[in-house]
């Protein structure tokens, strides 16, 4: 029985759902046609694109980068503990997590608002157009992903999982990796390539 | 709660904390020489950052070959249109 739980873990193995890794395939493969426009439509109209890079903010996109990877290692944290039952550990690593992802909600909503008053839309151009689309899909991945945190943070608490049963812990987890990597390309690709 | 914090997570952690701060820096715009080199330096730290997040935290490096294939491919196909992009621009 020991050396079949071994040979079970030592098995290659995807973390959660083969639905939720199929959907991380197709999404992020979205999000790299979305990069590959924009990086193109950018050599294309160069100059208008750096006349309106220069109203980005390091400091925003700096901020919430550090608060996603955060989050994202948080997360990672959450599933080790559940995997070692500790069950009090991995509620309040989520927790975290959660708070890490509505901190970048804020300042993603301060940054959004800043754009606006300047007067800067989806219609000033192609790369506030660009701007707008890729942050705001992307915003929207943040908003489902920490719904899909906080209730599995409930149910953490609620006792749902254990070392034993942890397949919606682990595809939660994933997605929100996802939300993670796809913004340690967005931050590079809008606010640093100049 | 040291079991959980002492771990490989926590290391790779701090190595994309550190990773992003060298992005910060390359990234300066009064230095437009640097900026060629600059790109590709920026493009390579967010794909190695992207590589970790992906490999550790999602704990691709213990799933199936074609799973970690395909997200190897996605990250060279990526990182490649942009510096391809980048250096039309520049062109």
């Amino acid at each position: 029985m020991a050396n079949e739980i071994v040979a079970e873990r030592s098995m290659p193995k995807l973390p959660g759902s083969i639905g939720i890794w199929t959907f991380i395939a197709a999404d992020s493969s979205m999000f790299g046609f979305f990069f590959y426009a924009y990086v193109m439509d950018r050599a294309a109209k160069l100059p208008e694109f750096l006349a309106a890079q220069q109203s980005m903010s390091f400091v925003s996109g700096f901020i919430n980068t550090l608060l996603l990877l955060t989050s994202s290692y948080l997360v990672a944290l959450a599933v080790r503990a559940v995997r070692l039952d500790r069950l009090r550990a991995a509620t309040v690593a989520l927790g975290l997590a959660v708070a890490c992802g509505l901190g970048f909600v804020v300042v993603k909503i301060f940054e959004y608002a800043d754009k606006l008053v300047a007067g800067h839309s989806m219609l000033s151009g192609d790369f506030y157009m660009f701007y707008f689309i890729i942050t705001g899909i992307h915003a929207v991945h943040v908003l489902v992903g920490l719904t899909i945190l906080a209730v599995n943070c409930w149910w953490l608490g609620r006792g749902v999982y254990s070392s034993r049963s942890l397949a919606g812990l682990e595809s939660a987890a994933s997605y929100w990796h996802m939300v993670d990597f796809l913004w340690v390309m967005i931050f590079p690709l809008l606010y640093l390539l100049r | 709660m040291s079991r959980l914090l002492l771990s490989t997570t926590s290391l790779v952690w701090i190595v994309l904390i550190v990773a992003t701060c060298i992005n910060i820096g390359m990234a300066d715009e009064s230095r437009p020489a640097l900026m060629a080199f600059g790109a590709v330096v920026i493009v390579s730290v967010a794909a190695i950052k992207i590589r970790l997040v992906i490999f550790h935290f999602m704990e691709i490096a213990g799933a199936p070959l074609p799973w970690r294939l395909f997200f190897d491919a996605w990250l060279l196909a990526v990182s490649g249109a942009v510096l391809h992009g980048y250096r039309a621009g520049l062109a």
